[in-house]
């Protein structure tokens, strides 16, 4: 009974240190992702909670059949899109974006704002494989993510990436 | 920029602008411990609160049952303990089945199918109390109401008991068929939306 305790505390304290390793390494890809599905600064705070305990839940199931990068996007995703859905039935009338450039800290630059607004008004899943994009998953993790094939997501994803790259041209023309 | 993040091409590099706040990492895993410690808090102290109600009025009903000096509230006392044990066996049963359903770890696809499985399991759990515990529980608490209201013989002595029975009847299934039911439809009805834009084309 004792040896068993010890394997079982020697094991929680393993997972606590991957656990913080974990959201160490990925915490601004997180709140990047927060960015991309709430425009309230509480509401992401909230989200990435969300997310950080779904993490905290799954870390003891997780057996290495997906890269931890995979597995890790794959959790983000499924909580933010059930808690972005809850938010929607709470608050029907989102704050406009323009309010979001006079939050501190939440955006870096003109050009990162743009890039944010054009990621949040993508619909559902666009917005799901545009961010795994921009954070430089392979077309193989998306599919892994995803659970839908390589050649669709190639497909939709290169309609996406114009979409993007249309929302930041007007800001390199006045430059 | 952290060890996992790839070069890439301009959006990903205007996209990376962003700061990362990892100065808030150590209060983040903190408020998460609380977090998930105040959840299964809440878990417990909802399972504690059924299954006292079951303690209590399962030996009640059980030395009821034993005490009766007539057949018919022998067996009503009996049913009641019956339902009322089972009831918090079925629900415990229920609950540990769909804690280990959805897994955050799968696919988004294959996440969402798997959260459509649960709200369907939950809506045929919700419509069926009104069968497997509220007629047995009914018919039991009937039998030992129904002859204390009856004992002058006059047929309209009736109406309280009856009327009892239906109302309990009535705010089970509302409770359980309209009001919960139509809380997890409407989950369902957003969950079945997103599926159907992964899933298109």
């Amino acid at each position: 009974m004792r040896d068993y305790l010890i394997v079982g505390s020697s094991r929680q304290a393993s997972l606590d240190v991957r656990y913080q390793q974990l959201l160490e390494a990925y915490a601004s890809a997180l709140r990047r992702l927060c960015a991309a599905y709430l425009t309230d600064q509480a509401d992401r705070q909230d989200l990435f909670q969300e997310i950080a305990l779904a993490l905290w839940k799954a870390l003891p199931r997780y057996r290495r059949e997906a890269s931890e990068r995979t597995w890790l996007y794959r959790v983000a995703h499924n909580v933010a899109l059930t808690y972005s859905g809850r938010r929607r039935r709470k608050d029907r009338l989102e704050r406009p974006l323009e309010e979001m450039a006079t939050e501190p800290g939440v955006t870096e630059g003109q050009r990162h704002r743009e890039l944010l607004e054009a990621v949040q008004q993508l619909p559902s899943f666009d917005k799901q494989l545009a961010l795994l994009y921009l954070e430089g998953l392979t077309g193989r993790e998306m599919e892994d993510v995803t659970g839908i094939s390589a050649n669709n997501v190639a497909v939709r994803l290169s309609r996406v990436r114009q979409r993007l790259a249309a929302s930041l041209r007007p800001k390199e023309v006045r430059r | 920029m952290n060890s996992h993040e790839s070069p890439g091409d301009e959006l990903q590099a205007v996209w990376r602008q962003n700061p990362a706040g990892k100065e808030d990492v150590a209060m983040t895993i903190r408020l998460v411990q609380e977090k998930g410690r105040s959840f299964q808090d809440v878990v417990r102290e909802q399972n504690r609160a059924g299954y006292l109600l079951a303690l209590a009025l399962g030996p009640l009903t059980a030395l009821a049952a034993w005490k009766a000096n007539a057949a018919i509230f022998q067996i009503g006392y009996l049913i009641l303990t019956v339902t009322v044990v089972a009831g918090c066996v079925v629900t415990w049963l229920y609950h540990r089945k769909e804690r280990s359903l959805a897994d955050t770890g799968a696919s988004v696809r294959e996440y969402h199918r798997q959260l459509l499985e649960v709200y369907d399991r939950r809506i045929r759990f919700l419509k069926s109390v009104k069968f497997w515990y509220a007629i047995p529980l009914l018919t039991g608490a009937s039998m030992v109401l129904f002859p204390i209201w009856t004992r002058s013989g006059n047929p309209w002595d009736l109406w309280m008991p009856v009327t009892l029975v239906v109302l309990v009847w009535v705010w089970m299934w509302h409770f359980n068929d309209v009001r919960n039911v139509g809380q997890v439809r409407r989950k369902r009805q957003e969950v079945e939306e997103l599926l159907a834009q992964i899933e298109h084309e």
